[in-house]
């Protein structure tokens, strides 16, 4: 198995793609997104899927770089062939090996929360994306009802703009600008 | 206080020969958090990318940049944004984005998240929680961070953190998901 250290970080990319989000979002999000664009509306998509795997990587190099977990504890998952123990050597104790590899991880992934295992995007059911607007948008509810909001903010952030998208099944988490998801979560 | 009696104060206060305490009144120029403060963002490749809603920062202004995690505080300077600063700054609106240079201080190992306040040369009480008057308005301000599910919100408050006058509030994306930990006074905006 290939031990842990940053030739892993570039696996299981996040992705950009509406394509990688599960049925029935997925096409509830591109109904959405094209109301926005069809009404003049800027849509900008940055996370939709993140593969569980990443997560399961960054989670792990976090834990056994910053908060000394045992690397012989760490879970395994089907599909990600990490070693996380790495062989003791003459110069340098596996603990330690194993830990400045984990490190290396997290440079690699700039990550400076622990990150969860499971979430939304894991689940492919939410999309992170920035939309913004000039003047008022007029824009179509999923029954085809047109809606002018004037009010401001002209971004993901209007209390209307999140109705429009919760008629379509996109909810909005407003503690997260970007991001919209199944069920708010 | 009114902007024609600040404009009173910050006049009498001008004077040398004036028989009054003005160390507690504002100046005549409205102190801005807008303008002065920021967020800074330490890569794990030894970029500082600075975001603030202040298009004409000059290059080589002195920011004190307090960390959140330890609540130490560092001085650095303002540079041009590398292209990597740039992109991180996409999408927040009124954000332009520099780089810091130049620090002094001890820091945690990198990626970590700041708050930079420009041209503050008041001393910051280092005590648990980093502490200035940053504003000059006799009381101090205290600096936080808290996650939601994927964010960092940021916060300026006076007189006591969470508790106290909520001054400033600003969001940066993590891109990753995390155990939220922000109380909803956290997430809002002054």
């Amino acid at each position: 198995m290939p031990l842990s250290g940053p030739a892993w970080v570039s696996r299981f990319p996040t992705s950009r793609s509406v394509d990688d989000l599960a049925e029935p979002f997925r096409t509830n999000v591109r109904r959405f997104i094209a109301a926005l664009q069809a009404s003049g509306a800027t849509v900008s998509v940055a996370d939709t899927l993140r593969p569980p795997e990443r997560a399961y990587l960054m989670h792990f190099s976090f834990a056994i770089a910053r908060e000394d977990f045992d690397p012989a504890l760490a879970d395994s998952m089907p599909g990600v062939d990490i070693q996380w123990v790495h062989p003791d050597s003459p110069t340098v104790p596996s603990r330690m090996a194993a830990k400045d590899a984990a490190e290396l991880m997290v440079q690699g992934y700039q990550i400076a929360f622990k990150p969860v295992l499971t979430s939304r995007h894991t689940e492919a059911l939410a999309i992170d994306m920035s939309i913004s607007w000039t003047g008022t948008l007029v824009i179509a509810r999923a029954d085809a009802r047109l809606l002018a909001i004037t009010a401001t903010p002209r971004t993901g952030d209007n209390t209307l703009l999140h109705a429009v998208g919760a008629s379509y099944g996109v909810i909005k988490l407003v503690r997260d600008p970007p991001h919209w998801s199944v069920d708010g979560h | 206080m009114s902007a024609r009696l600040r404009l009173l104060v910050a006049a009498v206060c001008a004077s040398a020969s004036a028989a009054v305490s003005c160390s507690r009144q504002p100046s005549a120029t409205a102190w801005s958090y807008n303008e002065r403060a920021g967020i800074v963002r330490f890569g794990g490749e030894g970029d500082a990318c600075f975001t603030i809603a202040n298009p004409s920062l000059a290059f080589g202004t002195a920011v004190t940049v307090v960390e959140l995690s330890t609540q130490r505080t560092l001085t650095a300077v303002v540079a041009p944004p590398t292209e990597a600063c740039l992109q991180a700054a996409n999408g927040q609106a009124e954000a332009r984005s520099y780089r810091l240079v130049r620090f002094e201080g001890s820091a945690p190992p990198a990626p970590w998240f700041g708050i930079a306040i420009v041209r503050s040369s008041l001393p910051f009480k280092a005590n648990a929680s980093a502490a200035a008057d940053i504003d000059g308005d006799g009381h101090d301000e205290f600096f936080r961070s808290c996650t939601s599910s994927e964010g960092v919100h940021f916060t300026i408050w006076s007189d006591r953190p969470l508790s106290g006058t909520l001054r400033w509030h600003r969001y940066s994306y993590l891109g990753y998901d995390v155990t939220p930990s922000c109380t909803p006074e956290e997430m809002r905006d002054p």
